[in-house]
């Protein structure tokens, strides 16, 4: 009887809620002054492509709003004349009068220009040209600022430009990876237009796969994250892809020393529908290919390279919607073949060997949004996503008989991950104050843990194709999410958003639940202070087994199981931002505490190259946390723009199995991490980009010692594994590897003019990564010295590296 | 690429002694030397090693042999703490205390022939037996299986040979043998030389335990009829014990990959190297002769020689097929 009576009041204290929740703000509505809305959509004036995260700005009354990923944006504003400013980087900002006495839609256009210097370089979080969200933690970097960064090979990448934020930590010396308040890769949910991608590395994570000249913006989101993201623990990296010039073709093109690349944008129907497709291929092995084979063995060849294509096809049928086709496939392939002929009692003898790895990540999206009316919004998609990796070594011998006896011999190892994505959003603005938002998303996930296959084709034994196959095949897993969002705003001087995120992860006949609240606000008690504050829990279904020593991109991932539990997390956050007077600077300083379980990692001595076992014997599980302060100072006007960043962090591990219980440094505990970023307008046409990093060595395991092994093995075991010397590792994360800095330097000269063109522009890019050559440690290795001792010797990636591009338009 | 210093280190005292009910008591005596020294770690030949019984000295080890030093104690009692400790001059004392596990109680075995494969030679036989292990109440336990062989040829003339014992390879897909952790220590995914297992996996009540062992059995001849007599050896370890044992082998077979997780040797010593561990075993042995018969050397078994040289095995021989 009880339960039943418990059960009819869920609706009711739902019902409850929800309309308590909308009664509060319409009767806080009510007691404003009567408001419209005025909204619409900013977009490029030349390719009317909608610019996210441009700035609409009415200074007299110190409010503002960014537009949307579609451009779209919108103020809730008294009756009377208004004097807006809309801006964005990279475009000629406009001051537009407007007389409101309703609703009223007002797109604006903005022409292309060059790049204000008094521009913000990051733009976070600014009380008077907000940030949808109420938080400091989320910065966007417009794509056009990019290109003032120094490049590395020639490219300036979207992820190395988070990695120079405080409280993102890089990894290894020129890897893409994200390392976020202590959180690991695997942590950080990269949306391409809404589609996740697991492994965002080309050429062994020195460069990432998004392709700068396609994308419209990067958003990066590490903390106080709104309910309607979920499925990491960390953070997420929103990647907007340009959506393509309806109104002319255009195109871009970058000629680099190691790759090149080209993108083409136009129209299909005029103002209707645009496409945009975008392509890159390296050639360093095509062009070091006549050095190297002067130095390899006769007979050996290396293969290196990465091809990626991004495309957005773009169909805009009325003002109210516009129905979008995404797609990206890209590959790394890496190996080398070896090729001898030898010959023995006149017979002749073929021998071909291979080997190699690659891996690549795949996405497919279609979105379709509508603007139901001013207020409200529905937004459809339905996506694919994949990643997959291989090693593959294949053994052949021909023995050139009459006729040919063929012996062949490959062993391969696959792992990989599949999905396939639906998911529904919606929102409307109740009232000035208050706005709801709301969607669900299901995922089916395909786990490829880790497969071995081995196939021979033994002529002289008669078999044919003889296939074995080993490891942890296959599974699925259903995910499914719900989100309700209430963004509150009480006259810009305190929002917050307050939201739910449920999800609901099943797998092997095993079902997890999550219910997540997640809460931010802003607090603006003058125009030039705020103060930041977020709280939220976090679950995560997907883990990410990484090796700890070695940095291929072997890294398998893994759903939760019955036997091995989500990850999880939960995560304060107060900061404090003051703006200066000074040339538009600013400093905040925000503090953060995390605490993660469910973490896993490999057992002491396991190793993925051994894929007859399961995976979940290999590890163990344990917790986390991270806790730090970050400081951010930025100049944004003037000749001379940048910022400062510095983050001291602290980030621990604690397994039971491991480091004897007890806890230990996260291998990317980065205790400071700095990053400087200068850019200079040394004239109109000439700019001048430094960067200069520096970050904490890594906390890695060492020997220590040796000492004799067990007394039998003196004596002469019966067992062939009986050790005859033993090593004794210091503590887990007990040493460290020498601090991380260097300084990078790039001009960009811009000209008013193409080869072949009167029209295009172009710019000349050239600079140096690594200017003072830092032998910045990439892993260490054991060798042994004239003596036979060893040696502990650390390996670098990148000595001084000049660079040189030509990018071109049309 | 450039060297790194490599972390400092102080050479340390090194024991390991392994004590049974019926053995004396020895210990090896080395040094560490840094990872990164030309020298090979050698043993210690200035050490004095003392042996302690409930906190109160009971015995001094004398040097034996390279290294070696055995003491001649009382044999080691169950439930009773012993320790040792290890002194050198210009080098820290270290001190390491164990008990005796539980002696392993095996309940029963079962033997038959199954059909060794299609594939397999005409020769080839399977021998499939089945022992039971009890899970008492209490702390987990922790043990080792090994399989051991010895192979006698009977002779008409009278005369036989005894070859000494082996460790023989055999099979199980029993999950109780600590998954496939120990995979790498086998010739496959379910064959092993070594399995290490807890009782955990036996959920406090009696747990069958099926092995399959695979043997080549050569036709009779008119003059020689050749035994095959196997052991089934379980040993119980201390935790101590099967830390090291486990972690040392895993480090050894890892060596040089590198793939491999970093691993540190599991220790009870002060110092954090080396061990001093009891344990204690128990053996079933089974006889098969190339007529085909096979046995498990009861009272009525044809083999009772040969079970009889099996049953009194000493513990130094059994453990030599592991050391």
């Amino acid at each position: 009887m009880t339960r039943s009576r418990d059960i009819r009041l869920v609706p009711r204290i739902g019902t409850f809620a929800l309309a308590v929740w909308c009664a509060v703000g319409s009767r806080v509505a009510a007691a404003q002054e009567p408001t419209y809305p005025l909204h619409g959509r900013v977009v490029d004036a030349r390719s009317n492509e909608p610019l996210a995260g441009a700035t609409v700005y009415i200074p007299a009354q110190r409010v503002g709003a960014v537009s949307d990923s579609v451009g779209a944006y919108r103020l809730d504003l008294e009756a009377g004349i208004h004097l807006i400013n809309v801006s964005y980087l990279g475009f000629q900002p406009r001051e537009i009068e407007v007389e409101l006495r309703g609703p009223r839609r007002l797109d604006v256009a903005l022409q292309p220009g060059a790049i204000p210097l008094g521009e913000v370089a990051v733009e976070a979080k600014r009380y008077d040209e907000r940030d949808p969200e109420p938080t400091m933690q989320a910065v966007s970097i417009p794509v056009a600022e990019l290109a003032t960064l120094p490049a590395i090979l020639g490219e300036v990448d979207a992820l190395k430009a988070l990695q120079l934020l405080p409280g993102v930590q890089s990894g290894t010396e020129g890897t893409t990876g994200l390392y976020v308040r202590g959180g690991g890769p695997d942590q950080n949910l990269i949306l391409l237009d809404g589609t996740p991608l697991y492994n965002p590395s080309h050429l062994f994570g020195f460069l990432s796969v998004f392709n700068t000249d396609a994308l419209g913006e990067v958003r990066l989101v590490k903390g106080g994250f709104p309910a309607r993201y979920g499925g990491r623990l960390s953070s997420v990296v929103e990647i907007g892809m340009k959506e393509g010039n309806r109104d002319r073709f255009e195109a871009d093109g970058t000629v680099g020393l190691v790759f090149s690349s080209l993108t083409v944008q136009g129209p299909l129907v005029r103002e209707k529908a645009s496409f945009i497709v975008s392509a890159r291929r390296t050639y360093i092995d095509v062009l070091a290919r006549p050095f190297l084979d002067r130095r390899l063995p006769a007979g050996q060849r290396l293969t290196s390279y990465f091809y990626d294509l991004n495309t957005r096809w773009t169909y805009v049928p009325s003002r109210k919607d516009r129905l979008s086709l995404s797609g990206y496939y890209g590959h790394d392939v890496y190996g080398s073949t070896y090729e001898q002929r030898s010959e023995h009692a006149g017979v002749g003898y073929l021998d071909r060997n291979s080997g190699g790895a690659g891996w690549g990540n795949r996405a497919l999206s279609f979105r379709w949004h509508r603007q139901f009316s001013d207020r409200a919004w529905g937004e459809m998609a339905v996506s694919g996503a994949g990643y997959r990796f291989r090693i593959d070594s294949r053994l052949t011998q021909i023995v050139e008989d009459d006729p040919p006896v063929e012996t062949f011999e490959r062993v391969s190892y696959a792992s990989g991950i599949g999905d396939v994505i639906a998911s529904a959003d919606a929102g409307v603005a109740i009232s000035p104050v208050l706005s709801l938002r709301s969607g669900a998303t299901f995922v089916r996930h395909v786990f490829d843990p880790g497969v071995s296959e081995v196939r021979l084709r033994l002529a002289d034994a008669g078999l044919t194709d003889t296939v074995v196959t080993t490891g942890d095949f296959s599974f699925r897993g259903n995910e499914g999410l719900v989100y309700a969002e209430s963004l509150w705003d009480f006259e810009d001087r305190f929002r917050f958003n307050l939201g739910w995120h449920a999800s609901a992860f099943r797998v092997q006949g095993r079902t997890y639940v999550s219910l997540q609240p997640r809460a931010a606000f802003q607090f603006a008690p003058r125009a030039d202070w705020s103060l930041d504050g977020s709280f939220g829990t976090m679950r995560q279904y997907l883990h990410l087994l990484t090796h700890s020593g070695i940095n291929l991109p072997a890294d398998l991932w893994l759903a939760a199981t019955d036997r091995i539990a989500p990850q999880s997390a939960w995560q304060a956050a107060l900061g404090i931002e003051k703006r200066l007077a000074f040339d538009g600077m600013t400093v905040g300083l925000e503090a953060y505490y995390k605490r993660m379980d469910g973490l896993i990692e490999y057992k002491p001595g396991a190793t993925f190259v051994a894929p007859d076992q399961d995976w979940q014997d290999k590890v163990v599980v344990g917790r986390g946390w991270a806790s730090g302060i970050e400081f951010l100072i930025r100049k944004r006007r003037g000749r001379t723009t940048g910022w400062l960043g510095y983050t001291l962090a602290w980030s621990g591990r604690r397994f039971p199995e491991l480091n004897g219980g007890r806890r230990f440094p996260y291998r990317y505990d980065r205790r400071h991490d700095v990053a400087l970023v200068l850019q200079h307008a040394l004239h109109d046409a000439l700019e001048l980009g430094l960067v200069w990093v520096y970050g904490t060595g890594q906390a890695i395991t060492l020997a220590e010692a040796r000492f004799a092994g067990l007394p039998g093995s003196i004596g002469g075991s019966l067992s062939p594994v009986a050790p005859s010397e033993l090593q004794w590792f210091g503590p887990r994360g007990g040493y460290r590897m020498a601090p991380y800095h260097r300084l990078d330097v790039a001009f960009n000269r811009h000209f008013d003019a193409a080869p072949f063109s009167k029209t295009g522009r172009s710019t000349l890019s050239f600079g140096a990564y690594n200017l003072y050559n830092r032998h910045n440690p990439f892993y260490l290795f054991v060798a042994r010295g004239p003596n036979g001792e060893r040696r502990y010797r650390q390996a670098s990636l990148f000595p001084v590296l000049p660079h040189v591009a030509f990018r071109f338009h049309y | 690429v450039v060297d790194v210093q490599a972390p400092a280190h102080e050479p340390r005292l090194v024991p390991q002694g392994f004590f049974s009910t019926d053995s004396l008591w020895s210990v090896w005596v080395s040094q560490s030397v840094a990872y990164t020294s030309a020298e090979t770690p050698g043993f210690v030949e200035d050490a004095e090693v003392t042996l302690w019984k409930d906190g109160a000295f009971i015995a001094r080890f004398l040097p034996a042999d390279s290294g070696r030093y055995d003491a001649s104690g009382p044999l080691p009692d169950r439930g009773v703490a012993y320790a040792i400790r290890v002194e050198a001059p210009d080098r820290m004392a270290v001190e390491g205390i164990d008990s005796l596990p539980p002696f392993p109680h095996l309940a029963g075995i079962e033997t038959r022939f199954s059909d060794p494969g299609n594939a397999a030679p005409a020769d080839r036989k399977r021998l499939e037996a089945t022992i039971v292990l009890d899970d008492p109440p209490g702390p987990n336990r922790y043990g080792v299986l090994v399989l051991q062989a010895r192979l006698r040829e009977d002779r008409r003339t009278g005369t036989y040979t005894l070859f000494p014992p082996a460790l023989f390879p055999f099979e199980s897909d029993d999950v109780a043998l600590s998954p496939n952790e120990w995979a790498f220590l086998s010739l496959g995914p379910t064959s092993y030389l070594e399995a290490f297992f807890t009782d955990e996996a036996f959920q406090g009540g009696r747990h069958p335990l099926s092995l399959s062992i695979l043997y080549d059995a050569p036709p009779a001849q008119a003059e020689v009829v050749v035994h095959r007599a196997f052991a089934v050896v379980v040993l119980s370890v201390s935790e101590a014990f099967y830390s090291y044992w486990t972690t040392s082998r895993k480090q050894a077979l890892a060596n040089d990959n590198p793939f491999a997780e970093p691993l540190r040797v599991g220790s009870n010593m002060s110092g954090g190297m080396g061990v001093f561990a009891g344990f204690q075993f128990n053996l079933f042995p089974i006889a098969v002769d190339t007529l085909g018969h096979h046995d498990v050397c009861g009272p009525a078994t044809p083999y009772r020689t040969l079970c009889e040289s099996l049953l009194r095995t000493p513990a130094v021989d059994i453990t030599r097929g592991l050391f």
